[in-house]
């Protein structure tokens, strides 16, 4: 449902606002960036440390494809659930509405929507089965004023369409760090990788990075213990 | 197949070996298992392996003496043995390949939790010598197969491809030393290295740098441009360009 929600959302031209969780979030955000459409992900650590990690290419598409990433925290703040909360306080803040489509009693969506009903802010729900674990969760939003909705369409009826963003606007890259290095230093940053976690990650040509970590290495920012690579440690 | 004659092992009478010899002694072998010599000086693993390749796997479980005893050979392509006052040299020009875990257990910058001290690993390591080192041109490290690599029907390069492209730059260098009577980088001369192994100009400052902040020896150097030239070969370029230069510095492997 996730899937169906995002796509015809971001059809219609709306930003898709999540956490770069694992689950829903992953999958609005993908799905938003299959249709071609720009997302924004608030994140609950710095940048260099993208959690979860196994996203760390989505927020890289994301920011590609003229999304965005957000963060309260300075880079080298590690993701931690303590900040989750206050994350999700910015989802609701940056954006007109709330969508929840899994509302577990102590979800990190049902804070979402507390924060949103706080905020003067439209929380809707879809249908969930009776007997789901969401079902509770379902029904005291409903009770403190969600909306129910079937359709992506009833959700664009009930929203200013004025801050909708056409899918043919054209992304214009402003202050693009685009040098790999900057990718591997990010990795490096999180801790020390070997050779092969790094191609895996970057899904790059190994030759590609074995000549970027080279000069980084000859630089004197990363050094080479047998096939691990690390940072050089600032004196 | 004279060395082979001499020992022995041809198969055939007057049969001539058209395929190159593979070695790979266990690394429970001894110095003059290795090296050669015996009553009547035989020839060793090394020179058997002449004109193909020694594999050794397991490498820092050789004896220590064995392991160093490789030195010469691989710098001077040939071995001498003295022995009761017979000295026979025998020709021993051979490409060592050689394997070794990252640490005792293995799993050292693997998936798996590795069981080993820092202090274990480092011992393990340094059982390979700075010297030992210094002469292997290239270490790939490999992972172990992931169990969607092992079922992917997706097919990478053949053998048969990859053998076509060596061929071809084998072919390459061949015509490029017809003159000097040698046919690959690996045996260039080093008075012939400049000569040969021509630098662009951002190549040339790349390896200036790497020099001093990697602390290469005359001898590293040497070969990281030799290697540096068979990447440019195989890659199809005229000169060294930056990028060659590069990969081959990120197969060095120093000491511990």
């Amino acid at each position: 449902m996730a899937k169906k929600f995002s796509a015809e959302l971001t059809r219609n031209g709306m930003v898709i606002v999540s956490g770069l969780a694992l689950g829903i979030d992953t999958i609005a955000h993908q799905t938003c960036l299959e249709e071609g459409g720009k997302t924004i992900a608030v994140l609950g650590g710095g940048f260099h440390y993208i959690y979860p990690e196994e996203n760390y290419q989505l927020a890289q598409a994301i920011v590609e494809n003229g999304g965005l990433l957000m963060s309260e925290y300075s880079p080298s703040v590690q993701a931690n659930t303590k900040n989750f909360p206050k994350r999700n306080q910015i989802i609701s803040q940056i954006s007109q509405a709330v969508l929840v489509i899994e509302a577990g009693i102590r979800s990190g969506a049902k804070i979402t929507a507390g924060y949103a009903k706080e905020q003067n802010k439209k929380v809707f729900v879809i249908p969930n089965p009776l007997d789901s674990k969401n079902a509770k969760g379902i029904q005291q939003l409903l009770e403190r004023g969600a909306t129910m909705v079937f359709q992506p369409a009833q959700i664009l009826s009930q929203i200013d369409t004025r801050y909708l963003v056409p899918l043919s606007t054209p992304v214009k890259i402003v202050h693009a760090r685009h040098t790999k290095q900057t990718n591997i230093y990010s990795l490096l940053s999180q801790r020390p990788h070997t050779i092969n976690e790094i191609v895996q990650k970057l899904q790059e040509k190994p030759q590609q990075i074995l000549q970027k970590l080279s000069m980084m290495e000859i630089e004197g920012i990363a050094i080479k213990e047998g096939n691990i690579y690390k940072l050089k440690e600032k004196r | 197949m004279q060395i082979y004659s001499i020992c022995g092992k041809l198969q055939y009478e007057s049969s001539l070996t058209w395929q190159r010899p593979f070695r790979s002694p266990h690394h429970s072998i001894t110095l003059t298992g290795m090296l050669g010599g015996g009553k009547n000086p035989l020839p060793g693993e090394i020179s058997l392996a002449h004109q193909g390749v020694l594999f050794l796997d397991e490498l820092p479980e050789l004896k220590l003496a064995v392991l160093e005893g490789l030195r010469e050979p691989l710098e001077e392509r040939k071995i001498t043995i003295n022995r009761n006052l017979i000295s026979v040299s025998y020709p021993c020009n051979f490409i060592l390949v050689a394997s070794m875990n990252p640490c005792p257990c293995g799993y050292y910058g693997t998936k798996k939790p590795c069981q080993c001290t820092q202090e274990q690993i480092k011992k393990y390591n340094r059982k390979i010598s700075g010297p030992i080192l210094d002469r292997i041109d290239i270490t790939i490290p490999v992972e172990c197969v992931g169990y969607d690599k092992l079922t992917c029907l997706q097919k990478s390069e053949t053998s048969e491809q990859i053998q076509k492209r060596v061929e071809k730059v084998r072919k390459k260098q061949k015509q490029r030393y017809k003159e000097l009577g040698i046919q690959t980088n690996a045996e260039l001369p080093t008075k012939y290295i400049e000569q040969y192994c021509t630098l662009s100009s951002k190549s040339k400052k790349i390896l200036k740098n790497a020099y001093s902040s990697l602390q290469l020896t005359t001898r590293s150097y040497m070969k990281i441009l030799k290697v540096a030239r068979t990447i440019a070969d195989m890659d199809e370029s005229q000169y060294i360009q930056e990028q060659h230069i590069l990969e081959a510095i990120s197969y060095r492997r120093k000491e511990e």
